[in-house]
């Protein structure tokens, strides 16, 4: 499992989104932040049809996705229960 | 050559020249006379054009004239005298001065092929005198833009085959042009230079009129597509009680005009889009609605759904029947817009219903996926936008809204490939390059373009300088550039090793690609003061021509990517961002998958589902939009059957067949889509014939 954090400049939510990545990534959690400003970041965020910043993905090994949160900022709890394999939690 | 050999050189032609009756020569001259050798004439060219001092001038000029005389030439004319001269310049390095001296036109012989035989470079233009005419004109403003509009980089880019500028013969003039009714039903027909004009339509068959001479009048001014916003919505106030056999006639004569029109420009049909909608689009719907004589009619047009969509259906009902022998129409070109408020517009079941029955049975109906809350327009050349707070006060005044993309320039993705030889960074770097090289072609046509409009009314451009709501016809400061792409598939096979429907790693290459475009795009645009935007090339012909060139110049590794059949020369790259057109996907998954690079290009996005001679089920194709709006990020959708019709019995049949299965003949014309629109087979370039033989037809998934 892979918590996937798409932000960008100058968006407001963007500061909280990645306070919970680098929260999570503290505790061991495979985190990747991409910004949609940047080819690698921006072609990631198409891939999985990301319109708006911040959005965060749980996605599994075959890029399938497990949870997401479009445009907003999930509780610490609802990710790590994601990343734990608990899919029984629903994501937006 | 010494001052003392040169007065030598110039006592013998003298002394030659007396002993020759030079009055016996005589010069077929470019005014249509003949006229007496005149040695000055030459001199005098050559300053005028070329700004050539006189004594070099005519130190030219002597030296052709010993040419003539030495050589017994009994036959001479200003185009040889012309190459003779520039011979001449060549010879004595005066290389800047032979480039302005240049003569533009064709050989005899080439025009001898054209008026005898098909150009195939475009399948809408027929043939005949007035598409030879066309191909003459742009053949000669093509060399003209190369050597006088665009700078020598750039042209030698475009002749490489790097880059591809767009409809160089019509370089004086925009690409494309997207419009609403509301112009003429307020202004009438006023046109500059106009024989007459027209007030305002007070009927809507006059309406119509007006909306078919002004797109002629357009044609003649735009290289692309014409498109009219919200065709049915401006029509409903001069339907109003109307009965529905009126409004069926009117719709009929609409479809008829559009698509029979091939009488203009080049034998051209005017390449027309209708952008239809069932639901008033939320920016129209408190807007005060002009009706006949142009006049307000007291009401907003959202007081009008009823009738737009009594126009709209009916429009669906002559696509339907088709033409006189059963045929699609070609053009006009209906777009519907799918929106939220489409779904919750009543009857939209039946309406929807309605346009996947003539996408199944005709192909016709184009599906436009206008997602989200926020309103969007399609402009010309299917650019969307969304509309901004200026957009939304131009909405107000409809009138205002007029777009237009100035150019298209397209890059050759898959020979960045070639050079980059595998490093990621080279092919990044090498990409920036045709970007930028693209961006220049831009500044270059809008230096040209706003050259000919300073001249104003009476000037090349005219018709666009009008000035009827205090602002030109052409809204420069809103004009879009569009920078396109070609062969993204073939980039990513030979860079990577697959293709972009092979993995996923291959795919998010592919995106990352074009997110990488996208992003140059706005950088340059800040840089610049430009709008660039991406665009899904057509590239009718360039696919073609970029496979060709890189087969030539890129062996081995283009002849391990490059599609169609090698040896029968039917070769081409994969459109735009397309996948493979021959991979057998599932409809749906090539709608999601190609949709995913939609929102990074802005213009002319659109998935193509071959039907081949399957007839799917209206409902089925009513589900599948459904899905598409809700679960893919796709902009646009056309469902594209085939068709044989007979020139014989007249009829036509489903699929392409080399004989008619009703009288047996073999005089029948294929019909399905090239790239945006439909046209018959036998007009298509061998490049597009490739293709039509690799396409994966959906027949199996969609029955």
């Amino acid at each position: 499992m892979e918590l996937k954090v798409f932000v960008q400049d100058a968006c407001p939510r963007c500061p909280a989104a990645k306070d919970l990545a680098a929260d999570i990534a503290a505790a061991g959690g495979t985190v990747n932040i991409f910004d949609t400003g940047a080819a690698a970041g921006l072609a990631e965020a198409s891939f999985f049809g990301i319109m708006a910043t911040p959005s965060l993905l749980v996605v599994d090994n075959d890029d399938r996705v497990v949870g997401a949160w479009r445009g907003t900022v999930p509780g610490r709890d609802e990710v790590d229960r994601l990343l734990r394999g608990n899919v029984g939690v629903a994501g937006r | 050559m010494g001052a003392e050999a040169r007065q030598a050189a110039m006592k013998v032609v003298e002394t030659r020249r007396e002993a020759t009756d030079m009055a016996l020569f005589h010069v077929r001259t470019s005014q249509d006379d003949l006229r007496v050798w005149d040695r000055r004439r030459i001199t005098e060219a050559l300053i005028r054009e070329t700004g050539l001092d006189e004594a070099t001038a005519d130190r030219v000029a002597l030296a052709v004239e010993e040419t003539i005389l030495s050589s017994g030439i009994k036959f001479l004319s200003a185009p040889l005298i012309r190459e003779l001269v520039d011979a001449r310049l060549i010879e004595m390095g005066l290389e800047q001065a032979r480039i302005r001296h240049t003569r533009l036109g064709m050989p005899l012989y080439d025009v001898e092929q054209l008026i005898v035989s098909h150009n195939k470079e475009n399948a809408n233009v027929p043939h005949g005198p007035e598409a030879t005419n066309l191909t003459l004109a742009e053949h000669i403003k093509k060399e003209y833009a190369l050597l006088q509009v665009m700078s020598p980089d750039v042209a030698d880019a475009h002749m490489a085959g790097d880059i591809h500028l767009h409809d160089l013969g019509f370089i004086d003039r925009p690409y494309c042009s997207g419009q609403s009714l509301e112009y003429i039903k307020k202004f009438g027909l006023n046109l500059p230079n106009a024989l007459s004009i027209a007030r305002p339509a007070r009927h809507p068959d006059v309406l119509l009129a007006h909306m078919m001479k002004f797109s002629a009048a357009l044609q003649s001014n735009f290289a692309g597509a014409i498109g009219w916003d919200a065709v049915n919505l401006f029509f409903a106030p001069y339907i109003t009680g109307l009965g529905d056999r009126e409004v069926r006639q009117l719709a009929q004569m609409m479809v008829y005009e559009f698509s029979q029109q091939a009488v203009a420009r080049g034998g051209q049909a005017i390449f027309s889009d209708l952008n239809l909608y069932w639901e008033v689009p939320k920016h129209f719907v408190d807007v005060p609605a002009i009706g006949p004589g142009g006049e307000f009619t007291g009401k907003t047009y959202g007081e009008y759904e009823a009738d737009a969509q009594r126009f709209a259906t009916a429009l669906f009902d002559i696509y339907l029947g088709g033409d006189g022998s059963g045929r699609p129409f070609f053009f006009p070109k209906p777009l519907v817009h799918i929106t939220e408020k489409f779904f919750q517009t009543p009857g939209h079941e039946e309406f929807l219903e309605h346009i996947c029955t003539v996408a199944a049975e005709r192909g016709n109906t184009y599906f436009v996926f206008d997602r989200g809350e926020t309103a969007k327009i399609s402009e010309c050349c299917r650019l969307s936008f969304k509309l901004d707070e200026n957009d939304l006060k131009d909405a107000r005044e409809p009138w205002r809204m007029r777009y237009s993309a100035l150019q298209n320039v397209t890059v050759n993705l898959p020979r960045l490939g070639y050079r980059a030889r595998g490093d990621d960074a080279r092919l990044f770097t090498l990409l920036d390059e045709m970007m930028q090289k693209a961006a220049k072609a831009h500044v270059q046509k809008r230096a040209f373009i706003e050259r000919l409009l300073s001249y104003g009314e009476n000037g090349p451009l005219g018709l666009l300088t009008m000035n009827q709501d205090g602002t030109p016809y052409l809204r420069m400061h809103r004009v879009s550039y569009l920078i396109g792409m070609v062969g993204l598939n073939e980039l990513v096979q030979v860079h990577r090793g697959k293709e972009l429907h092979e993995t996923n790693a291959a795919y998010k290459f592919g995106l990352q690609i074009i997110a990488h475009m996208k992003l140059t795009a706005e950088r340059l645009g800040a840089e610049y003061g430009m709008h660039f935007v991406l665009e899904q090339t057509p590239a009718e012909s360039t696919a073609y021509r970029f496979a060709r060139l890189d087969l030539r110049d890129h062996s081995p590794l283009s002849g391990a990517v490059v599609k169609g059949d090698v040896s029968s020369g039917e070769i081409y790259y994969t459109n735009s961002t397309y996948l493979n057109v021959a991979c057998d996907i599932n409809p749906l998954e090539r709608v999601e998958r190609e949709g995913r690079f939609h929102p990074l290009v802005e213009a002319g996005a659109l998935t193509h589902i071959w039907l081949g001679e399957s007839r799917p089920d209206s409902g089925s194709l009513a589900n599948l939009v459904t899905k598409i709006f809700r679960h893919t990020l796709n902009d646009q959708v056309a469902f594209s059957p085939e068709f044989t019709t007979c020139n014989n019995c007249h009829r036509t049949e489903r699929g392409l067949k080399t004989t008619c299965s009703a009288c047996g003949s073999e005089d029948v014309d294929g019909i399905t889509r090239i790239t945006g629109y439909f046209t018959k087979i036998s007009g298509w370039n061998k490049g597009k014939l490739g293709e039509l033989h690799d396409r994966c037809r959906s027949t199996r998934q969609l029955a």
